[in-house]
């Protein structure tokens, strides 16, 4: 095994692990240094030991493209304030690398050739982390659903970043990389194509996004408050109930009238979880394909109240036509 | 409603704050499922005031289909005062109810976690949540000085209320609460997938718990470096909320009162 | 574990060193964009010759005091009324007669003089061709007299350039990608500080796109493109822009600025549009700058 940045170490008795293919170990295929011990964590009730990691081909390559892409980043970001360290944290949050505009390689470096590069070392890093993730759960013996839930969040990392570019034709549809530049293209997007609050795949996936913190709070606090119950051992609850896990049916039965068990409860997360990235995605891909105005498309399935005359010089110059029938509508009901 | 089968022992009066405070409560029963209670009863009672008033303005405003139903605030011109129905006296009466029905809901809540003998974890968990409410519709118009600052009740009304609100600061994304809030709602969703995926991927046959605890503490200290328990991951859970939910109530609470324009906040740099 | 962590802070330091050291990072503030746009056409050089070659036929070599030479824009106009608009001038712009005229002859055309000529003829076609046909159009009566030097320059003879330009091709709505509609955002604020109002005042949110209705939102277009027409005809290239910010430096109207000074008195405003019910979340004040 190669011993280039720790000794493989066997902290605890564990069973071997099989390599990915039978005859086909990993070369770095190795456990990385000492587990370290900090105690201070006793106090949050959370586990104290830091590490040991494992190294594997797929997390060093997904971390040597990651670090590639900060650092073209950083490269360009450094170009932007003129090689002032002082000025690159006043204005951490304006560097941005913006995309170019068409489908094509970019004219420059600074006119979304940076984005390019790093948005491709991303790709890289994001695609290698999938892998790694798929190598472990198969060492574990674990079944699927990390990777699916990864999955679906580069899903819309995708529909985000190349899908809904590559099918409207530009990547300056894409967001620039960096944080303002993040916030700039939520902003811009959800003028530009009508106003997203009134796309039923965004208001899916905000149901679900709240709902996961809703979940969060009702999970967490069920379980932390049958604790001394012995309720946080899930995986022994769920095989055989005990007082916590009763307690923590019952309480949600009697509050609200129906309660999960100690397995559903978690199939309530995930689905939740997952359920909040892909409606984003759907939502993200109807955009600027089933309507290019959300607002307008509202109106016309009689979701919303129509605020004002929707003016025909405004509407007769987008890409695609409104039909009539929208035009002829009668103005907003009067003020009460 | 059927009982589950280990349901009978744990029915039993008692417990309730009414009986600790007062020596007895009449309502300490169950209807099907469902624990009544005072506060349930409270709750009840408000609920079905609440959707009273909601029916009949939504009749006056005319407009009966679930999605655009309206009902919006009072206008400026009342201030904090009582406005006449359909000018805004039906939004108060509704925020009115609904506000006693959501603390009767929390108080019940605490009377079942008596009850169960559990913590006060969730109903804590829950006025954090109603708190994003009365801070919205009660608490930031109080300070603003008029009820018109609360937002309309309706699915695509309330939605447009944010719309606009976000914009009559300029840039909402620019108010670091409102940041923090957003990251918390993100890892909250990223979190939660990570612990459903780790308890329902070690769903196996092995009766030995240690094994499953190896392997699932085996598996994230492999795969990311570290694994924070079975304990703690609802701790984390629990207090993310938390912070998630106070972020928000902040974000809220200092747009108009303390600042007017989040990309002027930002000035100085 | 700690001997990787040590390693990857030592190894970064070292790397950022080595980019201190070469010059591609540097500790420093990079040079600020100053916020007055420095006039090339001022004060006039009182001790540079006279050279009359360059001049126009008009332009006597021995000037003589009290009579009209070289008059280009202020045709007709008595001798007392010409001394009267020049005194309205210096008030305006905070400056001598001095800063435009060679005192030696006040006939003889240096470049602050002849940048003046053109700036005359603007204030007169702005009142004209923009002004009063927009107040005419939203309040139904029209006014004269709305715009005068004073109006831009509020006693400074540079104008403090505070926004951004608004390049007018923004008004080419739809924007065609989200990275348009992105600059396009970001110029909106300059508009909305310039005015001291927020998004509202012109906008339903709700659709910026369709839902153009209000009168604020169709004063503005008119606005943006007479700024453009500001900055490309009248202004000499090499000055720096004029911006929403110019004239109305903060204030939704700017205030009634005639020629006889600096007069606060506002003019009727403008109706931007009602806060009506059926717009959730509308509000004007609290909020707005």
């Amino acid at each position: 095994m190669a011993t280039f940045l720790g000794r493989p170490v066997v902290h605890e008795p564990v069973e071997e692990f099989e390599p990915l293919e039978p005859g086909q170990p990993d070369p770095l295929g190795i456990r990385l240094g000492e587990p370290t011990r900090l105690d201070f964590l006793r106090e949050f009730k959370v586990d104290t030991q830091i590490g040991t990691i494992w190294l594997g081909v797929w997390g060093v390559l997904s971390i040597m493209l990651f670090v590639a892409a900060g650092g073209v980043f950083f490269l360009a970001a450094f170009e932007q304030v003129n090689g002032s360290l002082l000025d690159f944290f006043r204005y951490l949050a304006n560097v941005q690398l913006t995309p170019p505009d068409g489908l094509g390689p970019a004219p420059s470096l600074r006119e979304g050739g940076y984005w390019q590069i790093t948005l491709g070392l991303l790709v890289g890093a994001t695609l290698f982390w999938a892998a790694r993730c798929w190598e472990h759960l198969v060492r574990h013996k674990w079944r699927p659903f990390l990777l699916f839930a990864y999955l679906s969040a580069v899903f819309l990392s995708a529909c985000i970043f190349v899908i809904h570019p590559l099918v409207l034709g530009s990547w300056a549809e894409a967001p620039a990389l960096g944080l303002n530049g993040d916030l700039d293209w939520a902003q811009a997007f959800s003028v530009l194509w009508g106003n997203l609050y009134y796309d039923p795949w965004h208001q899916l996936a905000i149901f679900f996004l709240f709902g996961s913190t809703m979940l969060w709070g009702m999970h967490g606090a069920t379980i932390l408050a049958t604790s001394s119950e012995g309720s946080h051992h899930e995986d022994a609850e769920i095989k055989n109930m005990h007082s916590g896990s009763l307690k923590s049916m019952l309480f949600w039965r009697w509050a609200m009238g129906f309660n999960a068990t100690p397995k559903t409860i978690h199939d309530w997360l995930w689905w939740f979880a997952v359920g909040t990235v892909v409606a984003s995605g759907i939502g993200i891909l109807s955009t600027g394909t089933v309507t290019n105005d959300w607002y307008v498309w509202g109106v016309d399935h009689g979701t919303v109240a129509q605020y004002g005359p929707i003016t025909r010089e405004a509407i007769n110059q987008r890409p695609a036509p409104i039909p009539p029938e929208v035009l002829a509508r009668p103005v907003s009901p009067p003020a009460q | 409603m059927a009982l589950l089968e280990f349901e009978e022992e744990y029915r039993k009066p008692g417990a309730t704050l009414l009986r600790d405070v007062f020596g007895g409560d009449p309502f300490d029963f169950w209807v099907g499922n469902f624990y009544v209670g005072f506060w349930g009863v409270v709750a009840a009672g408000a609920i079905a005031l609440g959707v009273a008033i909601l029916f009949v303005a939504v009749g006056q405003y005319g407009d009966w289909d679930l999605l655009r139903a309206n009902i919006p605030p009072p206008t400026r011109e009342f201030g904090l005062g009582p406005a006449p129905f359909i000018h805004g006296g039906a939004w108060q009466l509704v925020v009115f109810f609904a506000s006693i029905s959501f603390i009767a809901w929390a108080m019940r809540e605490v009377d079942i976690c008596r009850k169960l003998q559990m913590g006060y974890h969730v109903p804590a968990m829950f006025s954090l949540a109603i708190s994003a409410w009365l801070t919205l519709q009660i608490i930031r118009p109080l300070f603003m000085g008029c009820w018109c600052e609360g937002f309309d009740l309706g699915f695509t009304g309330h939605l447009t209320w944010v719309s606009n609100t976000g914009f009559r600061f300029m840039n909402f994304y620019l108010n670091p609460f409102h940041a923090y809030a957003v990251l918390g709602f993100f890892l909250a969703a990223m979190l939660l997938a990570m612990h459903g995926s780790a308890i329902l991927g070690t769903q196996q046959t092995d009766p030995d718990p240690r094994v499953e605890m190896r392997r699932e503490d085996g598996f994230w200290r492999d795969y990311a470096g570290y694994s924070i328990g079975e304990y703690g991951i609802h701790r984390l859970g629990f207090y993310l909320a938390v912070f998630t939910l106070i972020m928000s109530d902040l974000c809220i609470l200092t747009s108009g009162t303390l600042v007017g324009d989040w990309v002027d906040f930002w000035h100085p740099f | 574990m700690q001997r990787i962590l040590g390693v990857l802070i030592i190894g970064g330091t070292l790397l950022l060193g080595q980019a201190v050291n070469s010059g591609v990072v540097h500790l420093g503030v990079a040079n600020a964009d100053s916020g007055t746009s420095a006039s090339p056409y001022g004060p006039v050089d009182q001790n540079a010759p006279l050279d009359y070659s360059t001049q126009p036929a008009s332009v006597p070599k021995n000037y003589q005091p009290g009579q009209l030479y070289n008059i280009e824009v202020l045709k007709g106009y008595t001798y007392p009324r010409v001394l009267q608009e020049m005194e309205a001038y210096t008030v305006a712009l905070g400056v001598g007669c001095e800063y435009c005229h060679n005192e030696k002859n006040f006939a003889y055309d240096t470049k602050t003089k002849i940048v003046s000529r053109k700036m005359i003829s603007m204030v007169a076609n702005l009142d004209s061709s923009w002004i009063t046909p927009v107040h005419k159009q939203f309040t139904n009566y029209a006014v004269t007299g709305q715009v005068g030097c004073v109006t831009c320059h509020r006693g400074q003879p540079s104008i403090p350039v505070e926004w951004n330009v608004v390049p007018v091709q923004y008004l080419d709505w739809p924007a065609k990608t989200t990275k348009q509609a992105g600059f396009v955002l970001n110029s909106m604020y300059s508009v909305s500080k310039s005015l001291g109002v927020n998004c509202l005042f012109c906008h339903n949110t709700a659709d910026f796109v369709t839902l153009q209705y209000y009168p604020s939102n169709r004063i503005a277009h008119r606005m943006w493109q007479m700024v453009d027409a500001i900055n490309h005809q009248y202004l000499p290239p090499d000055v720096k822009a004029v911006t929403c910010y110019t004239c109305h430096r903060g204030a939704k109207w700017p205030s009634k600025l005639v020629k006889a000074g600096l007069d606060e008195t506002p003019v009727e405003p403008v109706p931007a549009h009602p806060e009506v019910h059926a717009n959730p979340g509308a509000h004007l004040d609290p909020g707005s700058t």
